[in-house]
């Protein structure tokens, strides 16, 4: 879901820059010593995450991972996110460097809301409730930054209801396959590291 | 802790390795033929684009040409005359890729209508016996065979092209070594901190 270089107009692109500051500042505050293996592992999956490709209708779309990221790590997702998306702008030509900021803020925001809702289901025990966080996760995290992909899209004179409806299409196989994703991971942490999952600060 | 993180990597490299298909940018490639140039466009996976929106502009910036690919990625067109060509192509989610064609890769290809105003004064060589070709048809000759020759070449280029633009297991080790290096230099900054 990277938008590319040259599609958005400016004033788009510096607001972009302008929320994912904000939001990277935030993270930035919330982030220490001890979250920062964490922090560093979820950077390199979701940097890896884009190379899986899932082969959809026309195209194909791939693999994000900002949902397991964010329920994980909570604002400390934007920073994260900034890094895996600036090394994939400048080592894979994925994305762009003036659409920087648009691009982290559009999948770190969701994946934030996705930790404030998710985030409570994983203090309970039973199995259930991890399913049903990871599933919810992966959908906001993926279908919010879809919206908002449509939405800045708008700007270029699509439509946004058809550009929503095909990115909400393209990506239902993606959110199905995080879920699954989400909840092994998660599992298997609140079974080993439960640490991990606690609320931060 | 560790043992957690290293699993997760294991976890991760396994699912990573075994997909070896790239995603996700396209990219644009260009082959000229005479005036006419054919588009080729690919996300970098090679899945071909399909029904993704060409521009073309000219080297005033002026747009002359509109199109779409076909469900193999690929667009035909021809131009007026040879020029600096700009070609923009709009995949569907914000994806884009521009290339660009020279005004020296168009191959001028004169018509032979000058030949026929040689043939009245050259009446009186022609009936000798050896038979003697025409500058222009010597030139059309060459022009044909070099054609046949080049274009395996032509298409061998633009395999690799198209292989620079897709991503290398090189970039993403460089891309995981960065972020190591990145993360530990904040866990240093942190610890530091920390101390004081």
């Amino acid at each position: 879901m990277h938008i590319s270089e040259g599609v958005l107009p400016g004033w788009l692109l510096a607001s972009g820059y302008a929320a994912t500051a904000c939001g990277v500042a935030l993270g930035l505050k919330k982030l220490d010593h001890s979250r920062i293996p964490v922090a560093g592992l979820l950077s390199a999956v979701f940097f890896v995450a884009s190379l899986v490709h899932v082969p959809v209708g026309v195209g194909s779309v791939h693999l994000i991972l900002n949902g397991l990221a964010g329920i994980i790590l909570g604002w400390i997702v934007f920073p994260v996110l900034l890094v895996g998306l600036f090394l994939q702008a400048v080592l894979f030509q994925f994305g762009g460097l003036t659409v920087l900021g648009v691009n982290t803020f559009n999948m770190a925001f969701p994946a934030v809301i996705a930790y404030y809702i998710c985030k409570p289901l994983l203090k309970k025990q039973s199995k259930a409730y991890i399913l049903i966080g990871s599933f919810l996760a992966a959908i906001i995290a993926i279908m919010g930054a879809g919206f908002l992909v449509a939405g800045e899209l708008l700007a270029t004179g699509e439509s946004f209801k058809e550009t929503a409806k095909l990115i909400v299409l393209l990506h239902i196989p993606v959110a199905a396959i995080e879920g699954v994703i989400n909840f092994f991971i998660l599992l298997f942490l609140k079974r080993v590291a439960p640490e991990i999952l606690e609320e931060w600060k | 802790m560790k043992k957690v993180l290293f699993n997760l990597f294991l976890f991760w490299a396994s699912v990573f390795l075994s997909s070896l298909a790239f995603a996700h940018k396209i990219s644009a490639f260009l082959d000229v033929e005479g005036n006419k140039v054919t588009v080729y466009s690919y996300f970098s996976d090679g899945t071909p684009v399909k029904k993704g929106q060409v521009e073309v502009y000219d080297s005033t910036g002026k747009l002359i040409l509109k199109g779409q690919t076909d469900l193999n990625g690929k667009f035909v067109f021809t131009v007026p005359k040879p020029d600096n060509y700009k070609v923009v192509v709009n995949a569907e989610l914000g994806h884009r890729a521009v290339a660009e064609v020279k005004k020296e890769d168009f191959t001028g290809e004169e018509e032979q209508i000058a030949e026929k105003s040689e043939e009245p004064g050259k009446k009186q060589e022609q009936l000798d016996v050896t038979a003697s070709i025409s500058e222009n048809k010597l030139r059309q000759i060459v022009r044909e065979e070099l054609k046949r020759e080049l274009k395996p070449i032509h298409q061998e280029l633009l395999g690799i092209k198209k292989e620079l633009s897709s991503v290398s297991f090189k970039d993403v080790f460089s891309g995981l070594g960065w972020i190591l290096g990145i993360f530990g230099g904040a866990a240093l900054v942190y610890a530091r901190k920390n101390g004081k």
